[in-house]
């Protein structure tokens, strides 16, 4: 079996397999981003107090100065824990893009590898000797 | 096909098979290497051209030879560049393939045919010879590596010319492709003279099987962890802000620790769980809906909060199931809560405090690592701990794991039924060595990385037999890990380079002082002639003395049953006959030491509280003197002297003893006699043999009227005497053996005065004077001590103050009429 074949071989694996790989691997670094920024837990749980910190309600509504005091407060963990989440959930939104627009660069430098290392041997040697 | 050339063709893997042949892994992983290191020296020396104007003048004065090479230098970055991204690509390109060797995986299709392991052999075959091509192929090499054989034994083995093996008939075993271990298993199947070999270097079937699985696994396990880019591998990252959805707890985190962020659940790295049973066991609990709570029972020991690290390990790699996803495992410490709590009052607060935070932060899993403790500092409190938790554990809202010790399972928590209906009991079966050994070999991995140590497979199999044969007492994986980490430092002061079973054995037997090691001449000396060496303590009882060596004989080949003590006598005989000097004899030979007696009076065992003297009381929570002994001196002889004077019940005790080998104490905990060998002695039927040798003083006692006798009377029963590897009958001293036991003792009394400068000539005179008058037909030779003390010492005692006898002196003894005792002493010279 000659070099060409393995060549051939290889080649197959880089365009066919390797590529494939390449999605999985994207699709690894999404779910990994994901969990990473806890998405699905934050969207879940984006209006909800603040490492829920919440109090009950006084049982007699009439005392309108306690209710109001709990509905303050439970109002203000909200907006703390609001933004504090929208936060971290556009930094995480954020990421994901730039995972995905470094998608194609990735698979355009993958496809253009082979031709790529040709490239820099011929440019090197060619300096070497200049 | 007809040839496995034709196979290794029609396979999928031949493209990279070739590869694989010409550039090999060490040239591959020496490309990486060096283009990196090219790429760092030559950019560096770029990176310094290039910021010359931000650079002092001393030194750029030297830039004029780096800007004349510029080109050149840049040239090679470039080449090296392209050098270290082929290499690369090279890496990936077979480590894709070899990633379908992973077990778990299990990516191979059936055109494959082989595994990338067995294609490499099969490729490298140089002729049809498939046992040649294994034992020269790198991978084969490293599988006999492990069973102890070297390169060298391999060609003196190759030398021989074994009849070849023919790969034409190798087939998977299981699943769709030829698998390593189906190529091994083949070859010791197909070649009788490999098999030889193999035996021949105490390496048995399960042994090379066993070693061919351990090289797979660290096949997969390297090509696991180099791939860094899979989901399991970056999932390891904590994530950020999943506390901000969940609430605080602040009572709980004083006195527990965040499994999620321990460093203990992250040194687990990827080493499987021994315990997948009881890991699938506790998964089925904590899905349910409600009232989800485990309580894991086992002997004290690691192995029950390592599931729960493991566990903890899952949730974290998110590979739990759904119902764990987003959890956070929190381990309560109870001693510390115990500690920190001092009145009924806080520690009640406190538990509520922990529970109610635990059930509002909304993710907690709560481990509790001693509910026995917490339950039985309750009951100090005179708290009711369990309706203040109750609620908690009824909801759905929190679920809770809680480790128990098996006896205190029994002591505190089973009595309970309320609390028993809330949790699900999950109890630890005891690990077999196999699963012991599996564990121990991946951590064989990390103690060879930090010692530079070599261990055999068939050593590592030791350690985890070792573990369970003379450790019983302690958790199995656990005492085997300890075992291993105290084999390290041990076999490097030794200057051992490999650990093999004889090493691991010598450390056992350093460890134990049980002779397990290999026999050296010295001792096969000493075993051989075992009879004639206990003869010379043991005056005139040759069967007794037969009997005994056979038993450390067998024990010391390895062929005595491992779930028996190691031997187990009964001693017959009346007073004074030599039982007990027996018993010493037999210590000092097989542990080294007659130290290693340890004595119970069984007469002082026959009140109604008997049994709980020995073994212990539950109710009164005494400990046993039997199970201390035992667990202080797990390895020596044990007398039990006038068995016959203890109650039935206590012998019952003693059947499971000389049968399974351990006994059970007051809280139900087993205590494991299989290091010991267990003497003992009684006088019933001494009237018996009184009259029999009476009768026929020159004849053999005959073993089955005196057993007969015994049983009739009902000293012992049936099932109790057979249960005895022996019972040895003791003949009474005729006056040939009374006079050498009183030479003997008059030699010790003479080594003694000796020390002190004096010499005691030992007459015939003597000699038949102290065994006439010092023996008793009664307490046979017993007395005699007592006469030699009495007569001869005080004698000697009396000159030497008087000053008769004086350093230097020489004297023996004379009758005489005079002297009460009818000896006299008479100085030769002074």
């Amino acid at each position: 079996m000659g070099i060409i074949t393995i060549l051939v071989d290889y080649l197959l694996w880089h365009y066919s397999k390797a590529v494939m790989s390449l999605l999985v691997i994207y699709r690894n670094f999404c779910l990994f981003l994901s969990n990473f920024f806890s998405l699905s837990l934050l969207f879940r749980t984006w209006l909800s107090p603040w490492r829920r910190l919440d109090e009950g309600y006084p049982k007699n509504f009439t005392d309108i100065e306690s209710v109001l005091s709990v509905f303050v407060l439970n109002l203000l963990m909200r907006v703390v824990g609001f933004i504090m989440r929208t936060a971290v959930i556009t930094i995480g939104l954020l990421s994901l893009l730039i995972l995905t627009l470094f998608l194609p660069l990735a698979l355009v430098i993958w496809l253009l590898l082979p031709l790529i290392i040709i490239f820099l041997f011929c440019l090197g040697i060619g300096l070497l000797f200049v | 096909m007809n040839t496995i050339t034709d196979l290794i063709h029609a396979s999928r893997l031949y493209p990279v098979l070739v590869l694989d042949s010409l550039i090999s892994p060490a040239r591959r992983q020496n490309m990486v290497h060096l283009s990196r290191v090219a790429i760092v020296f030559l950019g560096l020396i770029l990176a310094f051209y290039l910021a010359r104007d931000y650079l002092p003048a001393f030194l750029t004065d030297y830039l004029d030879l780096v800007l004349w090479l510029k080109n050149k230098i840049l040239g090679l970055l470039l080449i090296n560049l392209s050098i270290f991204v082929v290499a690369i690509l090279l890496e990936v390109y077979f480590s894709s393939f070899y990633y379908l060797e992973l077990i778990a995986k299990n990516l191979y299709r059936a055109e494959d045919i082989f595994t990338m392991s067995v294609g490499r052999i099969l490729y490298g075959l140089k002729t049809d010879d498939l046992l040649v091509g294994f034992l020269q192929s790198d991978i084969g090499g490293q599988i006999m590596r492990r069973l102890g054989i070297g390169r060298p034994t391999i060609d003196l083995f190759l030398a021989t010319n074994p009849s070849p093996v023919s790969a034409m008939l190798l087939a998977p075993a299981d699943g769709p492709v030829i698998k390593l271990k189906d190529l091994t298993k083949y070859l010791f199947d197909q070649s009788p003279a490999f098999r030889e070999f193999l035996l021949s270097h105490s390496a048995k079937e399960a042994d090379f099987l066993g070693a061919t699985k351990w090289i797979v696994l660290g096949i997969e396990l390297s090509v696991w962890t180099s791939r860094w880019w899979e989901l399991d591998n970056l999932t390891r990252v904590p994530s950020l802000a999943r506390d901000w959805s969940y609430g605080g707890t602040y009572y709980l985190d004083l006195y527990s620790r965040d499994l999620l962020k321990d460093r203990e659940v992250d040194s687990l790295e990827d080493t499987p769980t021994n315990r997948q049973s009881e890991m699938d066991q506790l998964e089925i609990i904590l899905s349910r809906s409600r009232e989800a709570n485990a309580l894991l029972v086992g002997e004290a020991g690691p192995d029950k909060v390592n599931i729960v690290y493991h566990l903890a390990r899952q949730i974290k790699a998110g590979q739990a199931v759904t119902a764990m996803a987003g959890q956070r495992p929190v381990l309560l410490e109870v001693a510390l809560l115990v500690a920190a709590c001092k009145e009924k009052n806080t520690f009640e607060q406190t538990i509520l405090a922990i529970f109610s935070e635990a059930t509002k932060a909304g993710n907690i899993l709560l481990i509790i690592d001693d509910l026995a403790n917490l339950i039985a500092s309750a009951d100090r409190y005179e708290s009711n701990l369990i309706s203040l938790i109750d609620p908690f554990l009824a909801s759905n809202t929190l679920q809770v794991i809680a480790l128990c010790e098996t006896d205190n399972f029994h002591r505190f928590i089973e009595s309970r039924g309320s609390l028993m209906s809330r949790f699900e009991k999950i109890t630890l079966a005891q690990l077999s060595s196999e699963a012991i050994t599996e564990m121990l070999l991946q951590a064989v991995w990390r103690v060879e990385n930090n010692s530079q140590l070599f261990f055999t497979y068939q050593a590592v199999n030791e350690i985890a037999v070792g573990a369970s044969y003379y450790f019983p007492d302690s958790v199995g994986s656990d005492k085997a890990i300890d075992l291993l980490t105290e084999i390290a430092p041990w076999a490097t002061s030794a200057s051992l380079q490999i650990v093999d079973v004889s090493a691991v054995r010598s450390f056992i037997q350093n460890k134990t002082n049980i002779p397990i090691g290999e026999v050296t001449a010295k001792e096969k000396d000493k075993l051989l002639n075992l009879e004639s060496i206990l003869s010379s303590r043991v005056i005139g009882q040759r069967e007794a003395v037969s009997a005994v060596a056979s038993a450390v004989r067998r024990s010391r080949a390895g062929v005595r049953n491992p779930s028996k003590p190691i031997g187990s006598f009964l001693f017959l005989g009346p007073t004074g006959v030599g039982k007990t000097e027996t018993a010493k004899a037999l210590a000092a030979t097989f542990f080294n030491n007659e130290n290693e007696l340890y004595r119970l009076d069984m007469s002082e065992y026959h009140g109604t509280d008997a049994v709980d003297k020995l073994i212990g009381s539950f109710s009164t929570g005494n400990t046993g003197v039997l199970s201390t002994m035992v667990r202080d001196h797990p390895y020596g002889v044990i007398l039990l002297d006038e068995f016959e004077k203890t109650t039935p019940a206590v012998l019952n005790i003693f059947l499971p003893i000389f049968d399974e080998g351990f006994f059970s104490d007051m809280n139900g905990k087993r205590v494991s006699v299989k290091n010991i060998i267990f003497i003992a002695t009684s006088n019933a039927g001494a009237d018996l043999i009184w009259e029999l040798v009476e009768k026929n003083p020159d004849q053999a006692i005959s073993r089955s009227v005196l057993i007969d006798a015994i049983v009739e009377r009902g000293i012992y029963k049936p099932e109790l005497l057979n249960r005895f590897d022996a019972t040895v009958i003791f003949r009474p001293l005729g006056e040939a053996e009374l006079a050498k036991i009183a030479e003997l003792q008059l030699k010790k009394l003479a080594k003694r005065l000796m020390e002190k400068g004096l010499t005691l000539e030992i007459t015939s005179e003597l000699v038949s004077s102290v065994a006439k008058n010092g023996a008793d037909q009664i307490f046979g030779a017993r007395p005699m001590l007592r006469y030699i003390q009495d007569q001869i010492e005080q004698q000697v005692a009396d000159k030497m103050i008087a000053g008769e006898i004086v350093a230097g002196s020489k004297f023996s003894f004379i009758a005489s009429t005079l002297s009460p005792t009818g000896l006299e002493i008479k100085v030769k010279n002074l």
